[in-house]
């Protein structure tokens, strides 16, 4: 099973492996800005395919760096709800989210993703 | 003095029907609130409270023709979009801004938030709730038969104001 990729017109979003001494993490790097009308589908399939590598291989964290992301609409920001509503469900993974300091949007909307799983959703800025 | 004569800058946008344009309105959007607000700490905010306003207009817009205005005071900036959306669509818009003007909008978003999760095949609309929350809007509308207009006030943060 391969790690996911997407390289759209206006954002991309990459990912590896790493393994730091015995603790394995799944890196996720988003950049540019989500504004399609419905990014649902490609979106959707992009964290379905991190979730199914991550509970077939027993990653046990899943780290989604956004200081890059200048912009994600609330129809990314639902998908990456739905994508919560997966990792719940399994309990194998946690999910730690990387924001940038600079934009006080990632702050506020991803500090409130962690009230839907309090202890498996952490965050830095 | 009256609110027409306080107005520091404005602009009119129509866009239809191509979503593409709209995606090209956010940088019209945002480089329109960087010169027209000086000195904003919250300019990013206000502008993605524009663009999830506009882009929520234009999904449900009957026609898919939506007119944006907006208008920069020196202490506010008032948005307003108009469409002409069928009766679906007026009815779901009254009930998700009924649904989002309750409690504070640190409860709202996080109610949203859980009703996406918990039913993620509903019809549950985000942006409404992402306006009042990030941008801290006031939002409102108006229809007439099928003509819709939505208003969001956002107060402009300077200096030490911190979100």
């Amino acid at each position: 099973m391969k790690l996911p990729s997407i390289k759209e017109e206006k954002f991309a979003i990459e990912t590896n492996l790493s393994e730091e001494g015995e603790e394995k993490a799944i890196n996720i790097a988003m950049r540019g800005e989500v504004n399609m009308l419905d990014p649902f589908p490609v979106l959707n399939t992009f964290f379905t395919q991190v979730h199914d590598y991550a509970c077939s291989s027993s990653v046990p964290l899943v780290k989604v760096d956004l200081k890059m992301l200048k912009f994600i609409n609330s129809s990314g920001i639902k998908v990456i709800i739905n994508w919560i509503r997966l990792m719940r469900r399994e309990n194998v993974y946690n999910i730690h989210f990387i924001c940038d300091a600079t934009r006080t949007w990632q702050k506020l909307s991803f500090s409130v993703l962690k009230s839907l799983a309090m202890d498996r959703i952490s965050f830095e800025y | 003095m009256n609110e027409q004569e306080k107005r520091t800058a404005y602009i009119e946008l129509k866009f239809g029907p191509n979503w593409d344009y709209v995606v090209m309105g956010y940088s019209v959007v945002t480089c329109f609130l960087s010169s027209a607000i000086k000195d904003g700490v919250n300019t990013e905010l206000i502008a993605i409270a524009v663009i999830e306003l506009l882009s929520n207009a234009v999904k449900y817009s009957e026609t898919k023709d939506v007119t944006l205005q907006i208008n920069v005071t020196p202490s506010q900036v008032d948005i307003k979009t108009f469409n002409l959306a069928s009766e679906e669509n007026i009815e779901y818009l009254k009930k998700e801004i009924e649904d989002i003007t309750q409690g504070t909008p640190l409860e709202a978003y996080i109610r949203k938030c859980r009703q996406i999760e918990r039913e993620p095949k509903a019809k549950h609309s985000l942006g409404f709730a992402r306006i009042r929350y990030e941008s801290n809007g006031k939002i409102s509308h108006k229809i007439i038969d099928k003509e819709v207009e939505v208003f969001v006030t956002c107060a402009i943060l300077r200096g030490e104001d911190t979100r």
